[in-house]
């Protein structure tokens, strides 16, 4: 015959396994998104970055220019693969828009770029040049809420 | 002995009780942090794009202000993120400017927005 204290524990043990999900849930998602935000916040700052590089002459076609790149993007697990840069000189002229330059690095198989049509970026008259930097990277997440890549992009 | 036994059936079930009452100040908390973290993207990149602005319209050998509205646009375009208004002023290379960011938790407290903004002066 179970005494009543041992009726008692068991009570609080189905108790603490139906609030223990609810529990759970609730933390992980928490813990998601809030990874999730610091990831979205690191490629808008890389890709703000990159074009203030780009910006000032560094060349990142040379060794030295993707060194600085990967540099930039180590928060962002670039070196390792978990994010991918494009930066893409484009250039308004009277016939059109045309790629100049384009550098990418990281997991580019994983995420091209986007910018098919270079009109779409940005809004040029004829004779400017702009750099457009691409930013994508794992969000880090663990719930199907958030989404698993961050993406950001900027033109200068 | 009586008065003890029903002293633990009234404690059965306390927990989930608790807890019940908990998730009614749990949950509101988390989604005003989650809400937060929402409103503090959106104000990053509304400064980036304030800051690549500024450096485009001073190197444009066109209209400056014309500039800094296009380039405005291309890093923060109509919609982005959710926004739902936006104000831009450019005067004598100062910048300023303003979005309308939604909320998605903090409704229930009636704040259906949030105004973000930022500003670069020369």
């Amino acid at each position: 015959m179970k005494s009543r204290r041992q009726k008692q524990r068991g009570s609080t043990l189905i108790e603490f396994v139906l609030v223990l999900p609810i529990g759970v849930a609730l933390l992980v998602g928490a813990c998601s998104m809030g990874v999730a935000c610091l990831r979205n916040l690191q490629a808008g700052q890389l890709a703000r970055d990159v074009l203030l590089l780009a910006d000032s002459g560094v060349d990142f076609g040379s060794p030295g220019g993707k060194q600085k790149l990967i540099e930039q993007g180590t928060s962002l697990g670039l070196e390792s693969g978990k994010a991918a840069v494009h930066l893409t000189r484009i250039v308004c002229e009277s016939t059109g828009y045309r790629i100049e330059q384009k550098h990418s690095i990281g997991d580019t198989a994983r995420w091209p770029s986007q910018l098919q049509d270079p009109s779409k970026a940005a809004d040029l008259k004829p004779g400017e040049t702009a750099w457009v930097a691409e930013v994508f990277g794992e969000s880090g997440t663990v719930t199907t809420l958030v989404p698993e890549t961050v993406k950001a992009r900027s033109v200068l | 002995m009586i008065h003890s036994h029903r002293r633990n059936a009234k404690q059965r079930g306390l927990a989930l009780i608790t807890f019940a009452l908990s998730l009614l100040i749990l949950v509101p908390l988390i989604g005003v942090g989650v809400d937060t973290a929402m409103l503090y993207i959106v104000k990053e990149r509304l400064s980036s794009a304030v800051q690549l602005t500024a450096r485009s319209a001073a190197r444009s050998t066109t209209d400056p202000s014309d500039a800094a509205r296009r380039y405005f646009d291309a890093n923060f375009p109509p919609g982005y993120l959710g926004v739902t208004s936006r104000k831009f002023i450019y005067r004598d290379g100062e910048l300023q400017a303003s979005a309308e960011a939604p909320t998605y938790f903090m409704r229930i407290f009636r704040y259906q927005s949030v105004t973000v903004t930022a500003s670069l002066n020369r």
